[in-house]
């Protein structure tokens, strides 16, 4: 029996390590890389009804402290990208989570209806992109919009809909908003408005000027978020932000989350998930349980 | 963040081709084995990826040969000041090992030839030059840029100077003439000639090839420089490769 398996509402996933949108996942070769290294389900760039081109580079820049401070523009196909990448994640037999993005609330049901129709297993509203405006963190830092849009993605699909929220001061009320929309469950968190400024050309690094911060530094901000979220509702989270060892994992897990996504840390590791796997199984087995699920949230037993 | 290089000089070196030279001012940690990239920063303009043509890892210099081609590759030619350099990128070509190189060259492809030379002058390795362009004024003298070349072979597609046709063709004459003398290709240049090297060359001669595609982030994130239809980026599993590791991207339609 595989002790790593879990389960979020109905979505069940040979390990609890996810990619996190925006590393590859918007062509069917990015895909086939995401399978090779190891990821239990395969998250999909997030897609728009048309095409974007995003942002010129600089996109992607690593900083001093291990962070990435990103601003890509949500470059992606578009609408008809969406049924070639669902596919080749179905032909590796993969769950596969379709992220999705928009401006409107009638693009968000297009799009979403569109990744049904692709047979996606999930899909996973970004409401948090922290770099276009009026396509992210606007959305989901407003908890009556997120019912209202959540509410109408889930009445009218039938796939399994994830919320991603971001930083905001309403983040914990957002998720409940989420959850009683009928979202089966939030991912935590989206990358956090950031900025650099390179001191020999005196000009900000990324040519959209703000991106979103990943990797180490925002760890703790994220689980704080998870830690939080689970206390109040004790609901199926997805756990992002820095991870980049088996021990961070395990600590979304004992924060409350059931699953994990990892972006920042697969740049500098291709063979991450392989050691966060092997990392985890020695973790269970100290804790003696025979099933991960069983540490979910345990942090907050006293 | 982007290594500071501060521009120290720029020169042209034919009538397409220019060379400009950085100082990277805060320490560096690592150097760039031959036909590794980087990608510079033009504040304000773009990130463009560059092949390293050298470098002197004592004096942190770093130089590029390039063609200007639109608006980043001008302002790398025009500006000056502080650029910025990210990576040493991708996954370079060890020389050691190799003791006769054949290095073929279409256009701008030579760029990386003065970091191989350089490499091969501490492993003992030769490294025999082709190299083909359109017309004679795209031409300079390689030992102007690069340490101890073997033999050069120059070649025209207008028969103007040298060699007279298509790189491919050349390449197959000199091979043909001077015998099976080295063990080792290294092609850089658009991908039709690259397409072409791999398919006629003598299965006895390990031949790598260099590719280009779109690259954006440098750091295997983004995808822009998947190598359609094989799962593999650019930036990552590149740009060095064996033939027959990259085939179907060569055979493909895709850029």
């Amino acid at each position: 029996m595989n002790r790593l398996m879990i389960e979020l509402n109905g979505l069940k996933l040979e390990h609890p390590v996810m990619n996190a949108s925006g590393i590859l996942g918007s062509e069917p070769e990015h895909v086939d890389i995401l399978v090779n290294a190891g990821f239990s389900g395969i998250v999909t760039k997030t897609f728009t009804k048309n095409p974007r081109n995003g942002y010129p580079p600089p996109i992607i820049v690593e900083l001093d402290n291990g962070g990435y401070l990103n601003a890509v523009g949500l470059a992606n196909p578009g609408i008809n990208g969406i049924c070639p990448v669902v596919e080749r994640a179905r032909r590796h037999g993969k769950p596969v989570i379709v992220s999705i993005g928009g401006s409107s609330l009638s693009e968000f049901i297009e799009v979403s209806i569109k990744a049904e129709e692709c047979r996606a297993t999930a899909i996973e509203l970004n409401m948090s992109c922290p770099h276009v405006k009026g396509h992210g963190l606007d959305l989901g830092s407003d908890p009556s919009m997120v019912y209202t849009l959540v509410k109408e993605v889930v009445s009218t699909i039938n796939t399994p809909v994830f919320v991603k929220l971001g930083l905001c001061d309403k983040i914990i009320e957002s998720a409940g908003k989420a959850l009683e929309a009928g979202a089966s469950g939030v991912v935590l968190i989206n990358t956090i408005r950031a900025m650099a400024i390179d001191v020999y050309t005196g000009k900000p690094v990324l040519s959209n000027k703000y991106g979103g911060l990943s990797g180490p530094p925002i760890k703790p901000i994220a689980i704080r978020a998870v830690y939080e979220v689970y206390r109040e509702y004790n609901a199926p989270i997805i756990g992002v932000g820095g991870i980049s060892s088996w021990r961070d994992v395990a600590e979304f897990i004992l924060a409350g989350a059931r699953a994990v996504q990892v972006g920042s840390v697969f740049m500098k590791n291709r063979r991450i998930v392989y050691e966060i796997l092997e990392g985890l199984e020695k973790w269970i087995e100290i804790h003696g349980v025979s099933s991960i699920m069983d540490l979910v949230g345990l942090a907050h037993r006293v | 963040m982007f290594k500071p290089a501060l521009k120290t000089k720029t020169e042209q070196l034919s009538s397409t081709l220019y060379l400009a030279e950085f100082k990277l001012v805060e320490p560096v940690h690592s150097k760039p084995l031959p036909l590794q990239f980087t990608n510079i920063w033009i504040p304000g303009v773009d990130e463009i990826p560059m092949s390293i043509a050298d470098y002197e890892e004592e004096k942190q210099v770093l130089r590029i040969i390039f063609k200007v081609v639109g608006e980043g590759t001008r302002s790398l030619r025009d500006r000056s000041g502080f650029f910025g350099v990210k990576g040493f990128l991708g996954n370079g070509f060890k020389t050691r090992g190799h003791d006769r190189i054949l290095f073929v060259a279409g256009g701008s492809g030579i760029a990386p030839l003065p970091l191989l030379t350089r490499y091969c002058t501490i492993d003992n390795c030769i490294v025999d030059v082709v190299w083909g362009v359109k017309s004679s004024d795209m031409l300079f003298n390689i030992e102007k840029v690069a340490l101890n070349p073997g033999s050069v072979y120059y070649a025209t597609e207008d028969c103007s100077y040298g060699f007279c046709g298509m790189v491919p063709q050349v390449l197959q004459y000199i091979i043909e003439k001077e015998g099976v003398k080295w063990s080792t290709i290294i092609a850089v240049g658009p991908k039709p000639m690259l397409k072409s090297i791999c398919s006629t060359i003598d299965p006895s001669i390990e031949v790598y090839v260099s590719l280009e595609t779109m690259v954006k982030c440098g750091l295997g994130a983004c995808g822009s420089c998947v190598l359609k239809p094989l799962p593999k980026l650019l930036c990552i599993h590149g740009p060095v490769f064996k033939c027959n590791e990259v085939n179907e991207f060569l055979e493909s339609t895709h850029d």
